[in-house]
Parts: C-alpha cells; sequence; structure tokens
C-alpha cells in the first residue's frame, strides 16, 4: 500500500511507490511531458547545472519524475554522471529527513532493505543485519567501534541512523542506475528524450572539465594513493609484503601506463626478488601472456577487506579506488592544493 | 629410534580413540586436509562419510597435521572451489602466541615452548574474547560457542551460529576491525571523555567500545591510548575472513608436538602441557638437549632445567613425543 501524498513526494522511493508508474520507460517517456520535464529539471538542479528546482504537484508525478531521472542518468553512460547524481540525492535524502519526525525513519529505511526498530531515542538494529549491510565503511560515524552495541543489538543515535539510511540509499541508486545502465539499449530511447540526455550530458562533462588523462602524464609518485606509497616504502626498506599488496602496487603502476620495466624496479628491493618470475608475473598482470587478460586494479573495499588498505583519513575516507585517488590528487595539485596526495604521509616516511 | 617413538605415538593414539570423539557437526559436508610434518604438500578435498572412515583413514597414513574446513559444502571433495557449493562458514577466531604482540619476540615462545605467564596471557586472551566480546558485544550464545586447545600455541574459538553461517568478508571483516580495535576513531573517544567525571556516565550508557574504554580509564589514571591497547586483542584477521579456512580437526593429534587438539571446557583449570598429552603409561629414554631457555617449564609433571642439559632420562613417552618434535630431546635406545 503506497504511502500517503506529501510523504511520497519527499520520499518518491518508498515501497509499493513504482506501481503508481508502472508501464513508464524511456521509451514513451515523452508521452508525459510533463514528468519528462520534471525529471530534466530535477537532474540538472540536483547536478549543479541550474538553480532552477521545479516540484511536483501530486505523488505521482513526483515518484514518476524521480523514476525517469534515474533511467536518463543511467542512460548518459557516465559513470562520473551517475555517481555525483546518487550522491547529490543522499544528500537531499539526509536533509529532507532531518525536517522529518524519527517516526518516518523505519519505513525509509525498509524501502532500502534496512531493518531498524526506533527505541525510545535511538535506532536499534541487530547485529547481524548490521554486519550484512553493504558500502558503509567509508564511513567512519558507522562503524561499529563508534557505535553502541550490546548483546548483538546495535545501537544509532537518530543523526547517526540518517547518515547511515542516506549512505545505503546512495549506494542503492548508483547499483540500481549502474544494472540499467548496462541494460539500456540507446535504440529503445525516444528521440525527444535522448535529446535532453544528450544535452546533461555534455554540460555536466563541461562543468565538471575533461577527465583527466593519467596516461598521459609522467608517474607523479607523490600523489599516487597511500597505500601504494606505503607498501612501495616497504619494499624500499628490503621488506617482503603480502601477495595482496604486490598485486595492488603492480596492477596500479601498470594502469597509469608504466612499462613492466619500470614496474620491476619498484619490486626489486625485496629479499625474494627474482628477476625471471617477478618479470613473469607483472607481463600476466599486464596482459601480455596466456590469456592476454589485464588485470584491474583492486577496489578500495577489497583492499580493506584483505588487509591492504592503510588510510582511512582525508580523502581516502570518501576514496572507492586507488586510481580515483590518484586522478583526484592530480587535479588538486594542478589547482595549486599544496595538500594534494598528502593523507597518511606519516605511514611511509 | 625416535621416528619410531613419534610413529608409535600416533598409531596408537589414533588405534585407541573413540571415534565419536571425531565428531563435528556436518562432518560429512566438510572439506579435510592433510599436512606432512615437512609441510611440502598437502592433501586435500578429501571427505569422509562418518566418524568411524575418519578413524580408519587417520591410523592408515603417515603422520600428518589433520584439518577440515570451517566452511560446509555440498559437494566438499570437489577439486573446484567454485564447484563446491559453499553453503556457509563458521567463524574462527585464532589466538597463536606468536601473533600476540606482548609475546611474539621472547624467544622461548619463538621456538614454540610456552611458559606458565605466556599461558596465563593466551588464556586471559580467550577469556575475552569469549566473554566481553562473543557473548557480551555480539550476543551469540553459549552454546554455539566452542573452545579449542590448538595443540600447540594456542587456542581457536569456533562461533557455530546458523543465522551468521552465511556472513560474507565484509561483515567478518567489521567483527574483527571491531575486536582489534582497527576501526576505532580514537578522536572521538577523547571528545566524549574530556570532561571530567564522564567516564563514569559513559561507562554505563554506552556499551561497547566507548564504555569499555571508560572503564578502563576510570578516573582518569589510564591514557586513552594504554586502555585501548589493553582492550584490543590481536586475532588472526586473516583466519576470521577465509571462508574456505581449514583448521586443525579436534581430537587430532598436532603433529609438530604430539598434543591433542583439546576441547575446553573450562579455560581457566586448563593446562595445556598437562591436560593436552596424549594419556600414557609407557616410559622411554630420552637425551635431553640444551634446555637453558625452558628452564621452569613444566611438560607432564617433568620441569626443565639447566641441570637435565645432556642428560638421559626415562620421562613419560607423551612428554618425550613433545621434547623430541620440538628439538629438545633425542630418542635415545
Amino acid at each position: 500500500m503506497p504511502a500517503g501524498s506529501e510523504v511520497l513526494k519527499k520520499y518518491p522511493f518508498l515501497r509499493g511507490a513504482e506501481e503508481l508508474v508502472e508501464g513508464l520507460s524511456l521509451t514513451n517517456l515523452s508521452d508525459f511531458p510533463r514528468v519528462l520535464e520534471l525529471a530534466e529539471k530535477k537532474i540538472r538542479y540536483m547536478l549543479g547545472l541550474s538553480g532552477e528546482r521545479d516540484y511536483p504537484m501530486d505523488k505521482r508525478d513526483a515518484v514518476a519524475a524521480f523514476s525517469a531521472s534515474l533511467a536518463m542518468a543511467s542512460a548518459t553512460g557516465s559513470r562520473r554522471l551517475i555517481r555525483s547524481y546518487a550522491s547529490a540525492l543522499s544528500r537531499e535524502l539526509e536533509k529532507e529527513l532531518s525536517t522529518d519526525s524519527p517516526d518516518i525513519y523505519e519505513e525509509v529505511a525498509a524501502s532500502l532493505g534496512v531493518k531498524a526498530q526506533l527505541d525510545g531515542k535511538e535506532f536499534k538494529m541487530s547485529l547481524l543485519d548490521y554486519l550484512s549491510l553493504k558500502g558503509i565503511d567509508n564511513e567512519p560515524d558507522l562503524l561499529l567501534p563508534q557505535l553502541k552495541v550490546e548483546h548483538g543489538v546495535v545501537y544509532f543515535q537518530v543523526n547517526v541512523f540518517r547518515k547511515l539510511i542516506s549512505t545505503v540509499f546512495r549506494r542503492t541508486l548508483v547499483e540500481k542506475m549502474e544494472s540499467q545502465m548496462r541494460e539500456l539499449s540507446a535504440a529503445a530511447i525516444d528521440p525527444k528524450v535522448k535529446e535532453a540526455i544528450a544535452s546533461i550530458s555534455a554540460e555536466f562533462s563541461k562543468r565538471r572539465g575533461e577527465e583527466v588523462d593519467i596516461s598521459s602524464l609522467s608517474p607523479i609518485e607523490s600523489l599516487f594513493p597511500p597505500c601504494v606509497k606505503f607498501w612501495i616504502s616497504q619494499m624500499n626498506k628490503g621488506i617482503n609484503i603480502p601477495h595482496q599488496a604486490r598485486f595492488l602496487v603492480a596492477t596500479f603502476l601498470l594502469s597509469i601506463d608504466m612499462s613492466v620495466d619500470d614496474v620491476l624496479k619498484y619490486f626489486s628491493h625485496t629479499p625474494d626478488y627474482d628477476e625471471h618470475i617477478a618479470r613473469y608475473q607483472i607481463e600476466d598482470l599486464a596482459g601480455q601472456r596466456g590469456s592476454g587478460k589485464k588485470y584491474s586494479v583492486p577496489r578500495c573495499e577489497t583492499l580493506r577487506t584483505s588487509g591492504v588498505c592503510t588510510c582511512r583519513q582525508g580523502l581516502c575516507q570518501h576514496m572507492t579506488h586507488p586510481l580515483l585517488y590518484y586522478k583526484i590528487s592530480i587535479r588538486k595539485r594542478l589547482n595549486g592544493d599544496p595538500n594534494a596526495g598528502r593523507d597518511c604521509a606519516g605511514s611511509f616516511s | 629410534m625416535q621416528e619410531e617413538i613419534v610413529r608409535a605415538h600416533f598409531h596408537e593414539y589414533y588405534t585407541g580413540i573413540d571415534a565419536e570423539k571425531l565428531f563435528v557437526p556436518d562432518l560429512p559436508k566438510r572439506e579435510f586436509g592433510f599436512l606432512r610434518p615437512d609441510k611440502r604438500e598437502m592433501i586435500r578435498h578429501l571427505s569422509f562419510y562418518d566418524v568411524s572412515s575418519l578413524k580408519s583413514y587417520l591410523m592408515s597414513i603417515p603422520i600428518s597435521h589433520v584439518y577440515s574446513s570451517t566452511a560446509i559444502y555440498r559437494d566438499p571433495s570437489n577439486k573446484d572451489m567454485n564447484a563446491k557449493g559453499w553453503e556457509g562458514s563458521d567463524m574462527v577466531f585464532e589466538f597463536d602466541a606468536d601473533h600476540v604482540k606482548q609475546l611474539k619476540d621472547k624467544p622461548n615462545v619463538r621456538s614454540g615452548v610456552l611458559d606458565g605467564s605466556d599461558w596465563s596471557l593466551i588464556k586471559d586472551h580467550t577469556w575475552r574474547l569469549v566473554n566481553d566480546f562473543l557473548l557480551g558485544d555480539f550476543g551469540f550464545s553459549q552454546n554455539d560457542i566452542s573452545i579449542n586447545f590448538s595443540g600447540n600455541r594456542g587456542f581457536h574459538v569456533r562461533v557455530s551460529s546458523k543465522p551468521y553461517l552465511q556472513l560474507g568478508q565484509e561483515g567478518r571483516r567489521r567483527l574483527a576491525s571491531y575486536i582489534n580495535g582497527a576501526d576505532l576513531d580514537v578522536d572521538l573517544i577523547y571528545s566524549k571523555l574530556r570532561q571530567r567525571g564522564r567516564a563514569k556516565i559513559i561507562a554505563l550508557s554506552q556499551p561497547g567500545w566507548m564504555s569499555k574504554v571508560a572503564k578502563a580509564i576510570g578516573d582518569g589514571q589510564s591514557l586513552v591510548e594504554e586502555a585501548i591497547d589493553s582492550i584490543a586483542l590481536d586475532i588472526d584477521e586473516n583466519v576470521l575472513l577465509d571462508l574456505h579456512r581449514l583448521i586443525r580437526h579436534v581430537n587430532t593429534l598436532h603433529a609438530s608436538t604430539g598434543m591433542i587438539v583439546t576441547p575446553v571446557r573450562d579455560l581457566e583449570s586448563f593446562v595445556p602441557y598437562e591436560d593436552a598429552l596424549v594419556p600414557c603409561d609407557e616410559e622411554v629414554r630420552i637425551r635431553f638437549g640444551d634446555l637453558r631457555p625452558y628452564s621452569g617449564i613444566s611438560v607432564g609433571g617433568l620441569t626443565l632445567s639447566e641441570g637435565l642439559s645432556g642428560k638421559d632420562m626415562r620421562v613419560n613417552r607423551s612428554v618425550a613425543v613433545f621434547l623430541v618434535l620440538k628439538g629438545l630431546a633425542q630418542g635415545n635406545n
């Protein structure tokens, strides 16, 4: 049973909301000009491309515009745009929640698969449900040692629970949009909608500036992510480092277009270095052997799980991928930021 | 000669053991692995229908370390890990003396022979893990927790809780980081405990890390960092995170000590070098090596001392096997 009108206008993703817009897709969106207009304006406003905000008058329009805006963002094919849009929507959700009574939080959380109950002035959740939450490890306030934990129950203060909801919301949106992006067929998009998407995409790229092409720059070691710098510093001290750390360093250096010979130099200080074996392994990672598969740099989540992540401060708190850290640090340096690439600097001096 | 002593020790133990002692829940769904003492090659991807077939196998093979999986599988003997059909994994928290920061650099610990104070510390850590973290904070049931002496330098604490069987690595990492304090925001603790008198209130109202630190600080006599250090436990994160881990199977013999991987019911009264030795009436003659680093350590009622170094003596065979395998004595006919 869909929630009431005002609630759905604020939270158009609540359970049952999609029943209101069954049949709406990018193929027939132009048959609903008001929805298309609302969706386009919403994306533009949230991405900072326009200052104009348009509010839907009824819940059906609100839900339809929200759903259409996600589909349109997915159709841009830009992961960067998708992530920016998801971040903006999650910030907006946190703000909306802060103006609402905590009584509504349970329902909002449940729509995102988060099972929790309001208990006095706190929210409580079973430890197992907490441990099963995805993608909250970049938020220090949401980590278990910072929370009240007793007999298998985790407690959250209201503001922390808001943060939890918005963090899960962001991840849910990114997953949904990336999945839509993979499944979308350009041919199935109405030309008028396609035009709107192309325009948003072009303006977003222009606003954000061109992507830093890291392969065109010489490697800047001081801007490498802290984990890569740390493990390189360990090798330079003549310490054998774990397999997963070697994998990180090698794939990272290869992905910024360093040659196998240059990558080998980084490993040559380790006590167990054998050039023949090391060359074989690095060529394999570079896709120059066997199946030709080139290995990707592990994501931050994987690095944390395998114990290879060495920094959770500064920029690293918000990072999902070591290459993203490098790209952002380069952009910061180009903009004259003296602190670019200096997170956790003490750990590898 | 000494090989014969050890071989006889293992053979007689497995011949005489009540097969039921080898039982673990879901035994037919567990993968087994066997490693020879030279640790060159592990034979794995084996499974056993019941404890009797496992016992028969143990009687037929050369001396080996015996492992079974923390995981249960639809097809545990399938050699392709992806085709095994993972159904879930118990959680295992491992304390080994060589991973505990206060102990790992001690010469006797490095050579694998622990003294009374080393055991006290490991037992204290194990007790705190069970009592403070697993029962207190995480709320596991006592019935789901078992403690095994590893047969050498530490303890395995196993949580077999059905709802948690399918918990993935991300969730297990959060538990590990909680126990070892890795995700702790020290600045936040400082800011909350800065005001005088707050510690007592927080100790009562903020169960979890905040309360533990507040209690340890008391009236400000201890520093926050010291308090954290005294609370955090050095569990081996890799063991907990590895969903396909093989760990020593209960009531088998550790091939580097000849001691039993023993289920521990009363941790406080458990004395590894007494209670995990194979009961045996036979005595054999051995010649002691250099015992200086181990003076005062008692094994099966025999107190090692510098004065015994180089001497011949008849000792209980289980004690002899331990000392021979640890390189502290040689068999002497």
